[in-house]
């Protein structure tokens, strides 16, 4: 089928670009190196922070007392106080640390697998959704760190010689967890602290204060910005996302295990791992969008994290949520492709069993919400993006409760089935996992740059030495 | 010395000096298999399987591929595009090739013994999929929807380089979009269709996973070579930079860990479930000479491919890169034959010489059928809007 | 820079330029003039400036180097820990499993591959670049607080062979800079 078209000619560049086409930058322009810096670091090195920074601490703050509380009434009586009970051993606990390290991996695959990728919208986005993964994998690991039922002994968890001479299982996910989580926490800790170091100093520099200029002093580690060491650090920031990004897609790939080992319909099926981790990324894109988008507000950052960074949120929401989606079919169809009735019983009772209330909801929140991404309106809208997202927060929620009691409740034995309903102490957990996950990121937006300064001057045209010399 | 864009013309880079050649080995490759149909009509149609789905993969890869570059943009498609069009619009062929596949079907599927069938208790539950009526109208749906969008996906290319309107580009690219949607979906099924169901007691449903990240590698892994065929030509030899291989070894990289993923988690659940319904598929996949074929696959499709395309440049050199493809496409092969033959030949490993005909006999038509797609065009795509642009500016020259 | 010993005299001079570019060609001049000792600063990394301030570099090389060699003492650490742990010095039969559960071993030794990988490259990194440093001379510069801002510096330390105060100071100054000042120690 040979070309119809010449192959030597070149287009004149006569045509008007529709307004469409023109492609929305990833900083506004105007900007120097100079105003870079002072915008952004400003909103940390100010005495006065907005009111409604206030009003959002406070509540917050309120959160992480129902959570305090919460905890000690677990420490002084027991997880009996939660709604689990025979044959629903794992409720909101598990759920709820589901859906916070979910949540975690955006900031990961924003700041690895998008530097990977040379996607440079990354630039403005990766700091704070960074910081959101940290705060949701410390929501996140409360949860079966109290689950243990006696806190004060999860030290056992990790292996050491001791004097009972006892090792710990290695062959139960549940170990393996403890592994993946603690790696993930201590290596997202560590991408986070290599990134603000330059940042650190930008502070120490420009911080009236001497107690802050000698607190961002002694984080920055002497950092000067030498030649030399930017070498260094550049490699390294790269290999960290070399690692960050299989590690990422590890955490969840384990945290899947934790229930397709076992043999329960509903919970043993091979495609949980990328099923989950797909979810994941859906779940914490939606939550990076919405708490970008009223932090844009508030710090006025309208420049810096402008609409094609919220519209390529959009479409990686809509991408994932058609692989989750695409899980959902699956699941329904190998339920009837397996030939085997406690599957094919499993996947009906979801949809019309007791709980067929939440599988509409899950349906209505994760298959049909996200759809609304197709469309190019709603993707460079606000309030449609903002939209979409809570649906797909707590479509991520509902999956999850799908998934663990909607399996549970219904045991091989009728004699042994029952309900499961979340009492006042599940959601006082909840609720205060919330409050923390946002007391930690108003400290943080407060005392800590939430856009990347160095990485931002980068992205300035007058940053280009060398017009020619990129290279990845 | 430098070439121009133009002078990348399929014709001009020598590619149609391999056509009649690989036409006539195709061609002995198949009389062969017919003479081998007529000595064991068992062996040969369970030796077309593998060696369709093999030419397959790579066919509907391209597809796919093709698909997500338009999507999704960016330098690394620069030098594939061309190629993987001409592939992905092979199509029409394969549905020829499968024509044996719908012959045999009685070697290759159990369930399509209907009594056998009726009588097994799990089987005889699904048989509203498991039959031969609706197993040959999705495939005929399957391979209209991928020949609708490689074909629909050309024409509108064309027309963009008739039109040059930005509304044409993004018409493509939406077609692209929902394109991608297609193909995971059909490919999940076909993969159901064609090669699970070869075992129709067992299912797993990370299958049609694993089957489209293979087809996306197999594809992935062919235009490399491709490419790396080229590069001693004067035309092709001064354009194609290392980051250009770079990025398809990055590529290559990605789906092998990908295919490794998918594939070891599977395994590992249900190993670890030991369910009576599921475990035989591994047993008898990795016992005997199978655990071989098993035991190379880990190896060749992923540790050795994985620890070379780590290295910067292994990925940078034409010769050494080729060397990492062929690999990658040998094991493609290996591990499409280790899924599906042991489905039929229990624990014992079988091996016939028709598998390497039909292997041949499909793989020389094709390659046959490939080149002649992409006859005629360059192989930088010249009118691309990022392409002209680069030649505007002087990164790219139109002649030498 | 020993502790105890006090030094004095000048650690070097030092130019401040307004744009990339600028430090970029002043940094080469600085190299085909033969000086070899000498550092830049930027507030974010130039590409290729540190072969300029002559830092021989390969690559990623000797950072790919100290990551392979951590992921690698991870990775059999960790499947170790997993085998001594549950196959000799504890066997337990879990499930009917054998002993030597090994695709269950996977998941752990992954992780921890990857958690010694990243250690061996952060603090790699920090102890390449001798860092955490807080005193250095280049601090007494009283304008080098822009070196985190939007200004780039070149050092010529006095350490070098070829440094002559006065010539070096003129070289800089021939370079168009906004100002040269010396560095003391």
């Amino acid at each position: 089928m040979p070309d119809q078209t010449p192959a030597h000619e070149i287009r004149p560049v006569t045509q008007e670009i529709p307004e469409r086409f023109i492609p929305v930058p990833t900083v506004e322009p105007g900007h120097t190196f100079a105003s870079v810096t002072d915008h952004i670091s400003a909103i940390v090195l100010r005495k006065k922070m907005p009111f409604l920074w206030w009003v959002g601490l406070a509540a917050s703050c309120f959160g992480v007392m129902v959570l305090t509380a919460t905890i000690g009434k677990l420490v002084l009586v027991g997880v009996g106080i939660w709604g689990i009970n025979h044959p629903i051993g794992w409720g909101f606990d598990i759920l709820n640390f589901v859906w916070w390290i979910g949540i975690g991996h955006a900031g990961t695959l924003i700041s690895a697998i998008l530097l990977l990728l040379r996607q440079e919208w990354r630039t403005s986005i990766n700091r704070f959704a960074e910081a959101m993964t940290l705060f949701a994998v410390s929501a996140a690991g409360l949860y079966p760190a109290l689950h243990t039922g006696r806190p004060w002994y999860d030290f056992w968890l990790f292996p050491y010689p001791n004097t009972m001479t006892l090792w710990p299982q290695f062959r139960s996910p549940l170990m393996w967890d403890v592994f993946a989580v603690s790696t993930y926490a201590t290596v997202s800790a560590l991408f986070w602290y290599v990134g603000l170091i330059p940042d650190l100093a930008t502070l120490r520099d420009r911080a009236r204060g001497k107690i802050a200029r000698v607190i961002y002093g002694m984080l920055s580690l002497g950092w000067r910005g030498s030649a030399k060491h930017w070498f260094r650090y550049e490699s390294t920031y790269l290999l960290l996302a070399g690692l960050s990004t299989p590690l990422v897609l590890s955490v969840h790939t384990i945290v899947s295990f934790d229930f397709a080992v076992a043999q329960l319909p509903g919970w043993h099926a091979t495609f949980f791992p990328p099923y989950f981790v797909a979810g994941a990324v859906y779940a914490g894109f939606a939550m990076v969008l919405t708490l970008a988008i009223p932090a844009r507000k508030m710090f006025h950052l309208e420049d810096f994290i402008t609409m094609k960074h919220l519209e390529n949120m959009g479409k990686i929401m809509l991408a994932t949520g058609l692989i989750v989606f695409y899980s959902y079919c699956m699941e329904a169809f190998f339920a009837y492709y397996s030939g085997n009735n406690f599957e094919r019983y499993m996947w009906i009772n979801r949809v019309s069993g007791p709980y067929w209330k939440m599988y509409a909801m899950l349906i209505i929140c994760n298959g049909v919400a996200p759809q609304m991404m197709w469309f190019r309106r709603m993707r460079t809208s606000t309030a449609g993006l903002f939209a979409v997202a809570m649906f797909v927060n707590v479509g991520m929620w509902l999956e999850r409760f799908v998934i663990i009691p909607t399996s549970l409740h219904r045991d091989f034995l009728p004699s042994s089935w029952g309900m499961y309903h979340g009492t006042r102490w599940d959601w006082g957990m909840f609720i205060g996992s919330m409050g923390l996950f946002f007391f930690l990121l108003f400290l943080f937006v407060r005392f800590l740059p939430m856009i990347s300064i160095f990485e931002m001057r980068t992205m300035l045209p007058e940053a280009q030495a060398h017009p020619e010399g990129h290279e990845a | 010395m430098s070439a121009g864009v133009a002078e990348t013309n399929a014709s001009a880079t020598g590619i149609s000096q391999w056509r009649m050649p690989s036409l006539v080995i195709g061609i002995i490759g198949l009389a062969l298999s017919a003479l081998g149909y007529f000595i064991n009509q068992e062996t040969f149609f369970r030796s077309w399987l593998p060696s369709f789905l093999f030419w397959f993969s790579i066919v509907a890869g391209s597809l796919a591929v093709l698909m997500l570059q338009y999507v999704t943009g960016g330098e690394w498609g620069l030098m594939i595009r061309r190629p993987l069009g001409a592939a992905a619009r092979t199509m029409l062929w394969m549905v020829l090739f499968f024509i044996p596949i719908i012959l045999g079907m009685k070697y290759l599927y159990p369930w399509s013994n209907t009594q056998w069938a009726m009588a097994d208790e799990n089987v005889s539950q699904k048989l509203g999929w498991l039959n031969w009526k609706r197993f040959l109208a999705f495939a005929a749906l399957y391979f209209a929807l991928w020949n609708l969008w490689a074909w629909r996906i050309r024409a509108l290319s064309l027309s963009f380089y008739q039109d040059r309107s930005p509304y044409t580009e993004l018409k493509r690219r939406k077609w692209a979009a929902s394109g991608l949607l297609m193909i995971v979906l059909t490919l999940t099924f076909a993969s159901i269709d064609w090669m699970m169901s070869t075992e129709p007691k067992w299912s797993s449903t990370m299958y049609g996973i694993t089957f489209v990240v293979g087809c996306a590698l197999s594809a992935l892994a062919f235009v490399t070579f491709f490419l790396t065929r080229l590069v001693n030509t004067e035309a092709m030899g001064s354009l194609l930079k290392p980051t250009h291989l770079r990025d398809l070894g990055n590529l290559m990289l990605a789906f092998v860990m990908f295919y490794a993923y998918t594939t070891f988690s599977e395994f590992l659940l249900i190993w670890y479930a030991n369910l009576h319904e599921e475990i035989p598929h591994f047993l008898v996949r990795t016992s005997g000479l199978w655990g071989a074929v098993a035991f190379s696959v880990a190896m060749f499709h992923f540790f050795l491919p994985f620890g070379l395309l780590l290295i910067r440049p292994i990925k940078d050199r034409p010769k050494t890169i080729a060397i990492v493809a062929v690999i990658i496409i040998v094991m493609r092969y290996v591990a499409l034959y280790w899924l599906v033959a042991p489905s039929w030949y229990g624990e014992h490993f079988t091996w016939s010489w028709m598998n390497l005909t039909t292997l041949l006999g499909i793989g020389g038509v094709w390659i046959w059928a490939f080149i002649g797609q992409l006859r005629g065009q360059t192989i930088i795509p010249i009118h691309e809007t990022w392409v002209e642009e680069a030649i505007r500016e002087g990164a790219l020259k139109v002649n030498g | 820079m020993a502790i105890g010993k006090v030094r004095t005299g000048t650690y070097g001079v030092i130019a401040e330029f307004s744009s990339p570019a600028d430090l970029t060609a002043a940094a080469e001049a600085a190299r085909d003039a033969g000086y070899t000792e000498m550092d830049a600063f930027s507030p974010f990394p130039i590409h290729n400036l540190h072969e300029a301030v002559g830092m021989k570099s390969t690559g990623l090389s000797s950072m790919s180097a100290l990551v392979l060699i951590g992921g690698i003492i991870g990775g059999i650490g960790g499947f170790f820990m997993c085998w001594y742990a549950n196959v000799i010095s504890y066997p337990l039969n879990i499930g009917g499993k054998p002993f030597n559960s090994w695709p269950a071993w996977i998941p752990i030794t992954f992780e921890c591959a990857i958690l010694m990988a990243a250690f061996a490259a952060v603090f790699g990194m920090l102890a390449l670049n001798g860092l955490p440093m807080p005193y250095h001379p280049v601090f007494n510069v009283k304008r080098f607080d822009q070196a985190s801002r939007d200004k780039f510096f070149l050092v010529i330390q006095a350490r070098d062979p070829k440094f002559d105060l006065d010539t070096v100071w003129k070289f800089l100054e021939a370079l168009h800079p906004r100002e040269v000042v010396d560095v003391p120690w």
